[in-house]
């Protein structure tokens, strides 16, 4: 079997997903920022009672917010992506594959049919995903007779 | 695994049987099959192309460091000593370190919010390695070195979309 069918039959609610970060839309920068940064995610859901209207990322951060002249306590309805790109649990890990790559995104929100936010999917999920999934070519590595150790692991 | 010599068995992963002495290290390693495990085995690093780099000093503030990622349009920079790598700065050090705080970034130096001595992988390595290294160091960057010195980084987009390429083939 191909990896892009074994891939198209494992869905989104698969995977080990992490809880979001939410935030209503109101919310200040800085309160958004404390979520991301406790939930350890790179991205907050910005939700509307409950459904999910916008996306902030890190990117957004460093590009919207760090060195502009705005203030973290503005709302983060100002500075998030409005009516992101998003996908549904139902979803498989091939089509969320490639809409990163089309869309160039790390962070995909996943919503229910009721566009409820439900979660999100990032790139390291998947990276993640593969390494648990190839387990001989990427997590066991196998002796290699070339290779030094030329640093403590770590960082 | 059971020696193939005297028939003991081993836990996985022993270099020699514990019994025998004989030498186990070669039945370890996988032979690749074809399609994508062939791929993850043998290609190298410098088979992907590399992200944009932005070198940065330690002595460089912060707001120094965000207006060059800004300008490139990427999300890190690597933090160069002499030419030989000594730290990263990703926006995740920027969220956890600096972000929500009213300090001024031009009098905050690199040095203290990025992270030093970060993993790194040679031009030379195989794919499976930066693999191996995201997913247990839980990186989504790795600088690439040659000599101590940066020559590139890869991202975790970009090895999901190297997956990608391949992704018509058998495992």
């Amino acid at each position: 079997m191909s990896i892009e069918a074994k891939l198209s039959m494992v869905k989104i609610r698969h995977l080990p997903l992490r809880p979001p970060a939410m935030v209503e839309r109101e919310a200040s920068i800085r309160e958004t920022v404390e979520v991301m940064k406790a939930k350890h995610l790179g991205c907050a859901l910005i939700c509307e009672k409950g459904k999910l209207v916008g996306l902030f990322t890190e990117r957004d951060l460093l590009n919207r917010v760090m060195g502009e002249s705005v203030s973290y306590s503005a709302s983060v309805d100002q500075v998030m992506t409005l009516n992101p790109a998003k996908l549904s649990l139902e979803d498989s890990v091939i089509s969320v594959m490639r809409l990163m790559k089309e869309g160039d995104y790390r962070n995909i929100p996943l919503v229910d049919s009721e566009g409820t936010a439900a979660g999100v999917v990032t790139v390291r999920d998947l990276v993640t995903y593969f390494a648990e999934h190839f387990p001989k070519e990427a997590l066991n590595l196998p002796p290699d007779h070339d290779q030094k150790i030329m640093q403590a692991e770590g960082a | 695994m059971t020696c193939p010599y005297c028939g003991h068995q081993n836990l996985d992963g022993l270099d020699h049987c514990e019994e025998c002495q004989h030498d186990l290290s070669h039945f370890d390693v996988p032979i690749p099959t074809g399609g994508l495990q062939k791929h993850l085995m043998e290609d190298k690093i410098s088979h992907i192309p590399y992200d944009r780099l932005v070198l940065v000093s330690p002595t460089d503030s912060v707001a120094h460091a965000v207006s060059r990622i800004k300008t490139i349009g990427i999300g890190q920079a690597v933090v160069v000593e002499g030419g030989k790598l000594v730290g990263i700065l990703t926006e995740r050090d920027l969220l956890n370190k600096v972000a929500g705080r009213e300090v001024d970034l031009n009098k905050v130096p690199v040095s203290a919010v990025m992270t030093r001595n970060p993993d790194a992988i040679e031009e030379r390595d195989p794919i499976r390695i930066v693999i191996n290294k995201m997913a247990v160091g839980e990186y989504r960057h790795v600088p690439i070195v040659k000599d101590g010195h940066p020559v590139g980084i890869i991202s975790a987009k970009t090895v999901a979309n190297y997956i990608l390429k391949y992704s018509g083939l058998d495992f």
